[in-house]
């Protein structure tokens, strides 16, 4: 475009008062046209800019006033390359008062603005042709099935992929889940309801799934993505969602913790399966006998500079969760060994309901280790804890049955 | 035919975040605020845990997303009077404070340069005063001042009107009331500290430099009332010991039965503030559990416990009484060591905790749950909750919860 000129010189708000605002406008002489006014912003202000440009046919503005934070809607002439110069707030403002600095200063940011437009032009917006609006999920368990779903709730057309012969992810291997929202007058532990919501993605004519399917490749870009599946099909898609989750920290790694080495030390993941397959009974992997007395290691291979040296977050309220299943028996005990019990926010609420449970009893320990007793039961090893012991006092205590609280590691991070 | 219109109700983090990601998915908002400024309670922070940069620049750049947008329309000073309706049309009833100050202001500071009212600056929670004609902070967004109601003399006074170039001042503005059609509401109204002089045990209020947590980010802001001097608001001493009281009032039955998440990074972060400002002195967290879940926020713990003159106790503060010269004495539990343990601190923070705004609600028609929340799942249909009004969190998980319900609020306005 054919550039016409106009620098509008603002002299209110102590502006003039500050500086000398002819030498400042010297800055302008090289494009020739410009104005001052008391009080740029205001009516007359802007319809002063609005006839230079009705008129003369003005299409470059520079504005030197205030902060472009402010009378930005004052100061919007669509169509026109505008940049706002501000003397104000950098200058007139915070410099001192008429001295050769605060002029020259004022008169290089106005040339610096004036020279912005010179070289620049109004950005052409570039929009690519045949742009893709399709949404691939990379993913199909809960993160990823409700992404598709509000996604496709909004009109979207989303295509999701799960690298499982099943939607669902690690909800589907959890036998209960916490209740959302207020605990008050509630069961502790409800049905996942899974299912519902992988029917809902499979029903929903937006969504197209592919199930034993993974990403062969993704190339292009934003709004062209070329995206090559591992059967081969390929499709144009315009934005990608990654949600493909976690896998437990390999417990394996915490032998200290008696896993792999005892048969009744499982992972808080083991524990689901075992409950789900059992239909709620907690029965030993050793023998099938159904367990008394349980002990929950909490920040297992976690929280320790030489495995996870984060929190996941999800292990405190997971195992409060398991003390409700080891409950569904009267007989049984759950104990909960921790470092901080982490259950932020209204989870605390749930918290509660455990602390007030006589079946379930919590103390900070540092476990330092898990022996074998007798018929399959096993020794807990620990010390500071809150059974009234000295620093650094070992105590034991017998169970018949041990859950590690494992941690999240993203798949990102695979193989650990 | 649904409106393509979002009302979000409360302009803080979540609602700002709310409002931009619609704005730029396209949908038409409106943000209703109560204070004359957005940004809420992130506006009085020093820093963010656990990156421990200014807010300012995360806001500054929401604020230009919405200049950009030409789909935002800000009430500020406004409140919901009235939801009716049902989802896809819903007519809001909008009820708008004078603000006494019109579009026309600049931001110049004249007229609280001539205003001779002083008043309690509750932006510093009463330790500064402003002018009646005032700016609620020098990072206000909208920049405009604003002249209090409540301590204005009015129009036999009118220094501001007369002091006034720009015609911008009306002391007989009324209050106003604007009814809006839109398809889907946001309620994103947040939290306030919890009121802790109700803590008798605790002093705040009677024992002198026992201050709260987000007194605490005032003191340590540089646009604060000592610009970011951290000293003793008794007698202006620097502070050399200060201790930190987790679960003030959360996490009690008798005050607030929930966690409030945020406290124990807050007070890490402002243990930080103290040991940088001063190379000597020391600090001291007492708590119940810290609770610092996740990767970074896990990491920031770890890290302060490599710092000598950082300590931790576990045991819950009895008492706080003052001892001589303005210090004060704290009385704890020490659950490690056994019995009572008595220390003496130049000042002392309490934690407070969050405490769900719930009076913001009722407009809209919202009782909030038994536990002072609000459940998702109890709201009619195009009604949406967002960030702390559901549970404690920070403020990267209300942005990250905001952009979710966003997507929620825009299935509503597109369904047919």
């Amino acid at each position: 475009m054919e550039k016409k000129f106009g620098v509008y010189i603002c002299k209110g708000c102590g502006i003039k008062e500050a500086m000398d605002v002819e030498k400042v406008a010297g800055a302008a002489k090289k494009v020739q046209n410009y104005k001052f006014h008391d009080a740029l912003c205001s009516t007359e202000g802007v319809q002063l800019i609005k006839d230079d440009i009705a008129k003369e046919g003005v299409n470059t503005i520079i504005i030197a006033a205030c902060s472009p934070r402010i009378k930005y809607e004052e100061f919007d002439f669509p169509g026109a390359i505008i940049e706002r110069v501000n003397i104000r707030e950098f200058v007139a403002w915070t410099m001192e008062p008429n001295t050769d600095a605060t002029n020259d200063a004022a008169y290089d940011y106005l040339n610096m603005g004036i020279v912005k437009t010179q070289k620049g032009d109004l950005p052409e917006p570039n929009i690519l042709q045949d742009l893709n609006k399709t949404i691939l999920v990379i993913g199909g368990g809960i993160a990823g099935m409700t992404a598709a779903l509000s996604a496709a709730g909004a009109g979207e057309k989303v295509v999701l992929v799960e690298k499982e012969a099943q939607l669902g992810g690690f909800v589907n291997r959890l036998y209960k889940k916490i209740p959302t929202g207020s605990y008050f007058n509630k069961p502790l532990i409800v049905d996942t309801d899974i299912a519902k919501t992988v029917s809902e993605v499979e029903s929903n004519p937006n969504i197209k799934v592919y199930k034993s399917t993974t990403i062969a490749k993704t190339d292009g870009q934003p709004g062209l993505y070329d995206v090559e599946l591992s059967n081969g099909e390929k499709m144009k898609i315009g934005s990608i969602i990654m949600a493909t989750g976690w896998k437990p920290y390999d417990a394996n790694k915490l032998d200290y913790l008696g896993y792999g080495r005892i048969k009744n030390v499982v992972t808080n993941l083991e524990l689901e399966e075992i409950a789900r397959k059992n239909n709620g009974k907690l029965l030993r992997p050793s023998d099938g006998k159904p367990a008394l007395k349980v002990a929950f290691i909490q920040c297992a291979g976690q929280r320790d500079a030489n495995h996870l040296p984060y929190c996941s977050s999800m292990c405190c309220a997971t195992s409060l969760k398991q003390a409700q299943y080891v409950r569904q028996n009267p007989d049984a005990l759950a104990m909960i060994f921790y470092k901080d019990i982490r259950t932020p926010g209204r989870t605390e609420l749930y918290y509660k309901e455990a602390q007030n449970n006589p079946g379930v009893m919590l103390s900070k320990a540092d476990v330092t280790g898990v022996s074998e007793a007798v018929n399959g039961n096993m020794f807990v090893e620990m010390e500071n804890t809150l059974f009234g012991t000295k620093t650094g006092e070992k105590v034991k205590v017998e169970v018949d049955l041990v859950v590690l609280a494992t941690g999240m590691v993203p798949t990102t991070r695979w193989p650990q | 035919m649904a409106q393509n219109k979002l009302l979000i109700v409360g302009g803080g983090f979540s609602g700002l975040t709310a409002a931009v990601e619609a704005a730029e998915a396209g949908s038409e908002v409106i943000i209703v605020e109560k204070n004359p400024y957005l940004g809420g309670r992130v506006t009085q922070l020093n820093k963010y845990f656990w990156k421990l940069c200014p807010p300012n620049c995360g806001l500054e750049i929401q604020y230009k997303r919405i200049r950009n947008n030409g789909n935002v329309t800000i009430y500020t000073m406004a409140e919901v009077e009235k939801v009716s309706g049902s989802e896809g049309n819903f007519d809001v009833t909008i009820k708008i404070k004078p603000r006494f100050v019109n579009d026309n202001c600049t931001g110049c500071n004249k007229c609280s340069e001539a205003c001779p009212v002083e008043r309690k600056n509750d932006f510093d929670f009463g330790m500064s005063t402003t002018k009646s004609a005032y700016l609620p902070h020098n990072q206000a967004f909208p920049l405009k001042y604003v002249i209090d109601e409540k301590t204005c003399k009015g129009a036999s006074c009118a220094k501001c009107v007369e002091a006034c170039k720009y015609d911008a001042i009306h002391l007989d503005m009324k209050p106003e009331t604007v009814n809006v059609k839109v398809g889907a509401v946001v309620m994103a109204t947040g939290w306030n500290p919890y009121d802790a002089t109700r803590m008798d045990n605790l002093g705040f209020g009677k024992v002198q430099n026992v201050v709260t947590n987000m007194m605490m980010e005032r003191l340590a802001a540089p646009n604060g009332p000592t610009q970011g001097k951290i000293v003793r608001p008794s007698d202006g001493k620097e502070v050399k010991n200060v201790a930190f009281v987790q679960c003030a009032g959360s996490r009690d039955e008798n005050h607030l039965a929930h966690c409030s998440y945020i406290c124990c990074l807050a007070s890490i972060k402002q243990a930080t503030y103290v040991r940088e400002l001063y190379p000597d002195a020391k600090a001291k967290i007492f708590y119940i559990d810290m609770r610092t879940p996740g990767l970074y926020e896990n990491r920031f713990y770890t890290k302060i416990k490599e710092d000598q003159n950082v300590s931790f106790l576990k045991g819950k503060v009895a008492k706080i009484e003052q001892a001589e010269n303005g210090d004060v004495k704290v009385t704890a539990e020490d659950i490690h060591g056994g019995g009572k343990i008595t220390e003496t601190f130049d000042m002392v923070v309490l934690a407070a905790g969050m405490q769900t705004a719930t009076e913001s609600l009722k407009g809209a028609g919202i009782a909030p749950t038994e536990d002072g929340f609000v459940d998702q799942a109890t709201l009619p249909k195009g009604i949406y909750a967002t960030g702390t009004l559901k549970t404690p969190v920070d403020v990267a998980r209300s942005a990250q919860d905001a952009t979710g319900v966003v997507l929620k609020s825009i299935q509503s306005l597109r369904r047919k």
